[in-house]
Order: C-alpha cells, then structure tokens, then sequence
C-alpha cells in the first residue's frame, strides 16, 4: 500500500474539523511527521498475521 | 562511614542505611547536609522544582525519633530522595514542568510515594521532567557532568541530581528511553522495570500502554532496594501484574559465573559513536572476564520499532492531553504542543497496527531471548548532547535528538522488557557511557545481578562531577 505525502494543507484542514487551534507554522512539520510515521508503520504491518488477535492490554510476558 | 558529615553525600543508600540504623548518621544532619548542597550548588544545575525545607526537616525528624525509639524500618529510612515531578505527592504542587499544571496540588500522594513514605523515605522534593516527559532535553536542567550539555530525559532532574549529590535516589519514569538515557548521560544507575511491576496509579500518563515507573541512583545495590519497595501489583494500576517480588538485593552475589550474555550483531551495533562502542566492547570484555559467556544474536523485526513507539506515544499522549490542547493550548511548551497536535490527527489504524507490531517485536525479543540470560546493548549511541543541539551526526547518520535517545532503548517500552543501564566509561571530554542489560520478563533480579557484578569489577560509579564538590 501506498502512502501519499499529507500537505500542510490537509493537516490545516483536519485541525479545523477537530477544533484544533494548531500552532502558527506547525503545520508542514506535522504533516512531514505523520506521513513518515504512517508510511514505517504500515511497512511494518504489512508483514504481520492478518488474522492475528489483536491485544488490548499489553502484557511483556 | 565517612568522618564529616559534609562527605556524607557520596555514600550510596546501603551504605547510609548501615550509619543510620547504627545510630552513627543521623537523618536529620544528613537532610541538614543535602539541603545545604541543594542550596549551594543547584542554582548551577537547576534540577530541583521545588525544595520542602521544612517538611524534609520534620520528616528526618521523625525518622530519626523512630529509630531512637527501637522503630527501624528498613533501608530507606531517614534517606533523602527526590521525586520526578510528574509523580503526585499530597499537598505538595506536582506541575510535570508544564504551565498546563502549573497550580495543580494533589490530595493524594502516588502509590510509589506512599510507599517510599511508608519505608520512612525523606521527601526532599521535586526534580525537572521534561515537559510531561514527553522529551529528551529537560530544559532548564543541565548536565552535571558539564553545564553546556543537556541532562538528557525526561528524567534529567533526577539524573543530575543524583550524579551532583543532591539526593541518594530519585523516581523516574521511562516511555521511550526516559530512566536509561538520563542515567547514562549523568553516569548514574537506573532500572526501567517489566510493564506491569511497579504501579503508576498517580503519576501523570504520557503513553498509558508505553509507560514504567521505576528507580535512579549511584549503584545497582540502590536500585535494589529501592525497587523492592516500588514493585508490587497494585489495584490502583490495572496495568500491574500479579508475579511475586523478590528479594532483589538477595541477588546481587557478585557471581556471574555461567551467565549467558545475547550480543547483538544488528540493530544495536549500527550507528554508534565510536568511543561508546570502544567502552561498551571493554564492558562486554570484562564480563567475559567475571565468567559470563558472551552470544552474539540477530533479532529480526526491529525496523520501523521507532516509529511504532512513537505512534503509540503520540496518539496516546494526544488523548490524555485533548481536553487542554483545546482550552489552553498556548500553555504547553512548542515541542510538546507540536507533537500533541500531530497526534490528534493520526490514523486509528495507525495506532492499531503499530500495537499490533508491538506483538512481533515481543517475539522477536523472545527468540533472541531464548538460550541467553540476558542482552548487553549500549544505552545511548553518543554521549549527551549539546544543549540547543537539535540533531546528532554519527558517521553518514544525522537524526533528531528523540531518534538518537530512544533509538536503543525504546524496542524495551515496545517490548516491556525489564532494562537497566549502569555507567561504563567516559568520552575524552569526560561525558559518561552507559550499558544497557536487558533481562527476560519479570527478571528483574537477573538484570541487577549482572549490572551489579559489573559495577563490583569498575570504578566507574564512583567518580563525580566537579560541581558535586
């Protein structure tokens, strides 16, 4: 799966419906970080089990 | 014991514990002496919050009736300790360095300080976290080993304070890093323990399924002690676990003999400096020295294990904090505000598939665990930043100061694996290394007993800054 880079744009748009006052000139940073982030963690994902239960409550054991 | 009660300071817990129980040292001169050192030499290191003068006094005061009395409560009675300021201590104001909490006063001590009161701690008061402890730099906190570096976090005031004797011990609490790199950087011990040992009922939540509370001082025999106190279930904290809790101090046999050490050959031997891998292979050597046998190891699954910590943190931070990002979000600091708003607007399923990675990371651990006692890594990849340093260069790697703080310690809050790191050496500039063991789940007590036979064949551990003098 593909990960489309988030623009400052959209990160300005989506603070607006949550009732989010962001930071003036946070914006791009927030999107470079979300994009990076979604992108790795999906990578990772990808190579999990699909049918692998998920657990709520983390337990190290 | 030493002569002077002015030289008291550079007694560990056990050892102060003896004096005291003797009735050869007592808590009040020794809280007399730390709050005059606080006095002297914080205004230089800035890691104390608030000081309770007076109510240290009166707490020394009664720790010392008691124990006149025949009333001896163990070995952190009449000790002067330092709480991290995101842990709530009653009637006493806990701000977790934020204007967001600036006047907020808990009705309640914390678990953990309840328990330290119930040991007959002394409370000598709150030390600096980086905002929420949500961070590296712990600013306004410098290192104790040169002022123009950071003390590195978010524990930093604990860590300098600690390693400049402004206390015997202090609290810490580790989401991606937070007890290990601040104990490294300050050439100082400290235990990030299993998710689930030490309850955090009452210490402010910066990730609810990444976060450990647990303990910081000069030596692993401190951490020992002090973790025996802290450990336990407790139902307050769901989180916690129902496992017995050792003796911890009764492992530390100084044997290592038929230990077996997991030496990582990838992840955690890519990208660091070289005077850190030129101590850590001589830390490695020396207990190859005491008997341990060393097994190099390949875990499988660590990429991408940073950027699943900080999905989990940030959308879980993100939640804990949306209420106040809404009504006044001018309150928090830029880096914390940054990153909170960025975890307003992840992607559920981000989240959810990084706590569903969290799963293989914890295999993979388990594998590389397997036919080893426990893993030796280096805590950090560099010594402590500058402060005002915004990335790190090693070789072609340039990244932030999170990256490289949590680089190697953060796969252990994904994991939940017990992680202690102890001093083992120092840069030409005389900045201090650490050592990180990992131990297997709820074997706390194997990861102290190696750092602590380690500790026993260095001398690491006992050389100061020039400002603890």
């Amino acid at each position: 799966m593909s990960v489309e880079q988030m623009q400052a744009e959209d990160v300005e748009r989506l603070a607006k419906l949550l009732d989010l006052r962001l930071k003036p000139g946070n914006s791009q940073t927030i999107a470079s970080l979300l994009t990076e982030v979604r992108h790795n963690v999906l990578r990772k994902a990808s190579a999990l089990n699909q049918d692998a239960p998920l657990s709520i409550f983390f337990d190290a054991r | 014991m030493m002569d002077d009660i002015k030289d008291c300071w550079k007694l560990d817990i056990a050892g102060a514990a003896k004096a005291i129980s003797t009735k050869a040292l007592s808590p009040v001169a020794l809280t007399q002496m730390m709050l005059d050192r606080i006095g002297r030499i914080d205004p230089h290191l800035l890691s104390y919050v608030t000081v309770l003068q007076s109510e240290a006094l009166a707490s020394a005061g009664q720790a010392e009736k008691e124990i006149a009395g025949g009333k001896y409560r163990g070995p952190l009675h009449g000790i002067p300790i330092a709480i991290k300021d995101i842990y709530d201590t009653k009637g006493v104001r806990t701000t977790a360095c934020s204007k967001v909490r600036a006047n907020y006063i808990p009705d309640q001590d914390c678990t953990v300080v309840r328990k330290f009161r119930e040991a007959g701690a002394v409370i000598l008061g709150k030390v600096t976290t980086h905002e929420f402890a949500f961070g590296f730099d712990s600013h306004p906190t410098r290192n104790a080993w040169n002022l123009d570096h950071i003390p590195s976090g978010s524990s930093g005031g604990s860590g300098a304070a600690i390693a400049a004797g402004l206390c015997f011990a202090a609290t810490g609490s580790d989401t991606g890093g937070s007890i290990r790199a601040p104990a490294a950087a300050n050439g100082i011990a400290g235990i990030k323990p299993t998710y689930g040992r030490v309850s955090k009922s009452g210490v402010a939540v910066l990730s609810w399924s990444l976060d450990h509370a647990g303990p910081m001082a000069r030596t692993v025999r401190d951490l020992a002690i002090l973790l025996g106190i802290m450990a336990g279930q407790d139902p307050l904290d769901p989180h916690t676990k129902d496992v017995p809790v050792p003796d911890y101090t009764a492992a530390l046999t100084g044997d290592i003999r038929g230990i077996r050490l997991g030496i990582p050959t990838n992840y955690f031997s890519e990208d660091v400096g070289p005077v850190v891998a030129e101590a850590v292979a001589a830390a490695i050597k020396k207990m190859e020295s005491l008997g341990a046998t060393i097994v190099p190891v390949t875990i499988s699954d660590l990429e991408g294990v940073l950027d699943c910590m900080l999905a989990i943190a940030m959308s879980e931070a993100s939640t804990y904090h949306q209420a106040s990002l809404r009504a006044t979000p001018e309150l928090f600091g830029d880096e914390t505000r940054l990153l909170l708003e960025a975890g307003e607007l992840m992607l559920a399923t981000t989240y959810i598939n990084a706590q569903r990675a969290r799963v293989a990371v914890k295999a993979a651990f388990k594998q590389a665990l397997r036919d080893v006692d426990a893993l030796v890594t280096p805590t950090q990849p560099t010594t402590a930043l500058k402060i005002g340093q915004t990335t790190s260069r090693i070789g072609l790697r340039e990244e932030s100061v999170f990256a490289v703080s949590a680089r190697f310690c953060a796969p252990f809050n994904v994991s939940g694996l017990p992680a202690a790191s102890v001093p083992c050496g120092f840069s030409p500039e005389m900045m201090p290394i650490g050592l990180q063991i990992v131990g297997k789940p709820f074997d706390e007590a194997t990861v102290l007993r190696i750092a602590d036979a380690f500790e026993r064949s260095t001398e690491w551990h006992q050389k100061y800054p020039s400002i603890a003098s």
